[in-house]
């Protein structure tokens, strides 16, 4: 099948040219935004957003825990538990929210700025749109260059980005050592090359992992731990693209509940792994079983399926492993190769983004017009 | 259709839950057995505390981790899933460098993911407890404690009864933490064990009107292949355990997500008339008007909607069919997961029971509540 017109597939490739553009970008408009002085301050730090920009949240979690160790206590809730279930103190000034929300009309990532000024929190809207709701309910308005797209892709890479900028920066003023962003420049570089370098050949191995997918009924991605919520992107823009449901599961619970999604014949399995991390058994195991069950089964990983365990002649995509050290950055790429399934799948179906035009009447998508409240 | 005609597994542990209640608080509130697991002055000093399990039973740790922490007066409790916290949590971050405890909790304690959350958790220098109705397991061996459920013999496939006695379980190991904390007194612990098997026990006048509305519905919903189950806060992890029933009795797609996040994602999805959707909604929960927004959004797209909720509201659009439960007494409300389960997980039997469709992929029946492992 000739594929001509897929724009999520083209999303993905234009990261190509984006990514340093939006890493300069970022830094230059974070540094100086808060003075130093809050900064040096700020122990405790509050993620959050909706649907994609909650799970760049999720994805950031590594790379503020590699810049921040234990001085700092880092969270990405979900913006429903950030907004109403969890506890904040009367004031906490020393408490930051970053909000993110690419296009600033979410009602909800309004309210959790609204929460956090009525708690004595510093925030700060991370939005592409300085004149947003969002923007204008942020102490601080932290930019990106990436403008949204839908399905949000680049500004899912762009909002990731700047997080990690932001804790590196953090990092810098609070140790007082200046070469974390310069550092992360250089690791970013070296693996966003590596990876691009490969893009052709990913994008290949997925157009013929979604021929193979063709007659499923739906799919599954199995991850663990920061790579869950790659797993979760990856469903969101099946959701998105296809209107396909694509479940998301941990490879230990797969074995006790997924697996029984039946018939098995009709799921499409994708299994994303790095090989030397200590998952990578339970992968090869849930992989192996999902293909006895005749299950097609696709390894995203770094090495090959025989040399992570599995037997079985499984679909592969080689995506690039990450240094170790770096290995958050890992988590900008990871998605690519189950997003562009996605975007093959919504070409064969000849599906519409987002499904019909009933979909953005106010009085159903309720994003924007939800009621706020306040806690 | 005769509703006794699909009499499942599911239908027969719902029944058994007044009862199972009052026995389970018995068991689980026992003093003389929480005073033997361990001394209080070591109960008190704890500081950090991770629930985790398996299936229902991570479930059971996420639906009850907020009580656990309000009861206990430990706010740095967890519910990482089983393979996030073994695979991926460093021994800094177990521990967090305090009083830490790992519980880990499974009906059987027979997995070997039970024994290796055990095994990470010592390595770390955390004191690990294992929850279970079976003392002779290999997890039951690799627990430094062992708290047992003393769960009554009757059918548990799937776990409804284990998961409920679990959170039992939970509830209770928090209510005694707080008091030896000092934060809850003698009077208080016996009070919530007396509320606990009340409150699920007053379910044996309404279990019957439940049941029925949830067969007709899910005669209606028997041919359908995908379901999303809607929740927040505690009950985003009833969700989760609607879920895992829905896939083990019928085999279908089915996820859970919350009320926002299924307005950014789900709510996508194509062909919505033949997406069967619940969503929990409590009027004592913080984010009520949201979850009616989005029930109220999902059924304008068409799809076919269960409300599950102790409120009755004008809001609600018509199309929606509305399970109502007794509420809670006041002050009780973070019990609501100890019974919000119940319409969705009998949706999940009776959709397949309905379709003709035997459990676990067909390899237990539930009329003769036999495992056939020969299939499949």
């Amino acid at each position: 099948m000739e594929y001509t017109e897929n724009k999520l597939r083209n999303l993905c490739r234009s990261l190509d040219d984006q990514a340093i553009t939006q890493f300069d970008f970022a830094l230059a408009h974070f540094r100086g935004l808060l003075p130093d002085e809050k900064l040096r301050r700020i122990d405790r730090i509050i993620l959050s957003g909706c649907g994609d920009s909650y799970l760049a949240c999720v994805e950031a979690l590594q790379a503020f825990s590699f810049y921040l160790g234990d001085g700092c206590q880092v969270m990405a809730p979900g913006i429903i538990e950030a907004t109403r279930y969890l506890p904040l103190e009367e004031q906490e000034p020393n408490t930051l929210i970053v909000a993110v929300s690419a296009g600033g009309g979410s009602a909800r990532v309004v309210e959790l700025l609204e929460r956090g000024k009525k708690h004595g929190c510093m925030t700060v809207a991370l939005t592409h749109n300085a004149e947003s709701r969002v923007a204008k309910a942020a102490d601080y308005i932290y930019l990106t260059k990436i403008a949204p797209d839908a399905p949000g892709l680049g500004s899912y890479y762009a909002s990731m980005l700047s997080l990690l900028i932001l804790a590196a920066v953090l990092s810098e003023v609070r140790s007082g050592d200046t070469k974390a962003c310069t550092e992360l420049l250089e690791a970013l570089l070296e693996y966003h090359v590596l990876f691009m370098r490969r893009f052709d050949r990913i994008d290949e191995d997925c157009q013929a992992a979604a021929e193979e997918m063709k007659s499923a009924k739906g799919f599954e991605v199995i991850a663990d731990g920061p790579q869950f919520a790659c797993a979760e992107f990856v469903s969101a823009k099946f959701a998105e693209a296809s209107g396909d449901k694509c479940t998301v599961i941990d490879s230990e619970n797969f074995f006790h509940v997924n697996n029984m999604i039946a018939p098995e014949l009709a799921y499409g399995t994708m299994l994303l792994a790095w090989s030397d991390e200590a998952n990578i058994g339970r992968i090869a195991d849930a992989a192996m079983f999902a293909y006895s069950k005749g299950r097609y089964v696709f390894l995203i990983c770094d090495k090959e399926p025989s040399e992570v365990g599995i037997s079985a002649p499984v679909g592969f995509c080689r995506i690039p492993l990450p240094r170790e050290d770096y290995r958050f950055l890992g988590l900008l790429y990871a998605y690519i190769p189950g997003t562009l399934l996605a975007s093959y799948r919504a070409v064969q179906q000849g599906s519409a983004y987002f499904g019909t035009a009933e979909k953005v009447d106010p009085s159903v998508f309720t994003i924007a017009t939800s009621e706020i409240i306040v806690i | 259709m005769n509703r006794q005609d699909y009499y499942n597994t599911v239908t027969l542990q719902v029944n058994s839950l007044p009862e199972l209640a009052v026995i389970q608080a018995e068991n689980c509130f026992s003093t003389a057995k929480l005073d033997a697991i361990l001394p209080r002055e070591q109960f008190a000093a704890l500081e950090r505390v991770v629930l985790t399990g398996c299936g229902d039973s991570y479930s059971a740790a996420g639906a009850m981790r907020a009580a656990f922490a309000a009861l206990s007066g430990i706010s740095a409790t967890f519910a990482p899933d089983p393979m996030d916290y073994t695979a991926f949590w460093t021994n800094q971050k177990i521990t967090g460098g305090r009083a830490a405890l790992t519980v880990a909790i499974s009906a059987s304690g027979s997995s070997e993911r039970i024994v290796k959350i055990l095994e990470c958790s010592k390595d770390a220098g955390a004191r690990t407890m294992l929850i279970s109705n079976n003392p002779e397991s290999k997890g039951a061996k690799a627990a430094e404690l062992f708290y047992a459920t003393e769960t009554p013999e009757l059918c548990n496939t799937p776990g409804l009864r284990s998961y409920f006695a679990n959170m039992v379980a939970i509830v209770a190991l928090g209510t005694h933490i707080g008091r030896c904390k000092g934060l809850l007194s003698d009077d208080r612990f016996e009070e919530i064990k007396r509320v606990t098997g009340a409150y699920v026990s007053s379910y044996r006048e309404c279990l019957e009107e439940i049941d029925d509305l949830v067969f007709n519905l899910s005669v209606k919903w028997r041919d359908f292949t995908r379901f999303d189950i809607v929740g927040d806060g505690p009950d985003y992890f009833t969700a989760q355990f609607v879920e895992e029933k829905f896939i083990e009795c019928a085999g279908t797609q089915c996820s859970h997500t919350d009320a926002e996040d299924w307005c950014h994602i789900p709510f996508f999805l194509k062909e919505p008339q033949t997406i069967g959707t619940i969503f929990h909604a409590f009027r004592s929960q913080p984010d009520y008007n949201r979850v009616l927004e989005s029930a109220n959004s999902a059924a304008a797209l068409g799809r076919p909607v269960l409300l599950v909720t102790d409120n009755v509201s004008s809001l609600t659009d018509e199309r929606i069919t509305v399970c109502r439960l007794p509420a809670p007494p006041e002050g009780y409300e973070w019990l609501l997961p100890l019974v919000s389960f119940i319409p969705g997980s009998l949706a999940g039997g009776y959709t397949a029971a309905v379709a003709e469709k035997l459990f676990f992929g067909g390899r237990y029946d539930y009329r003769t509540q036999k495992w056939n492992m020969s299939f499949g």
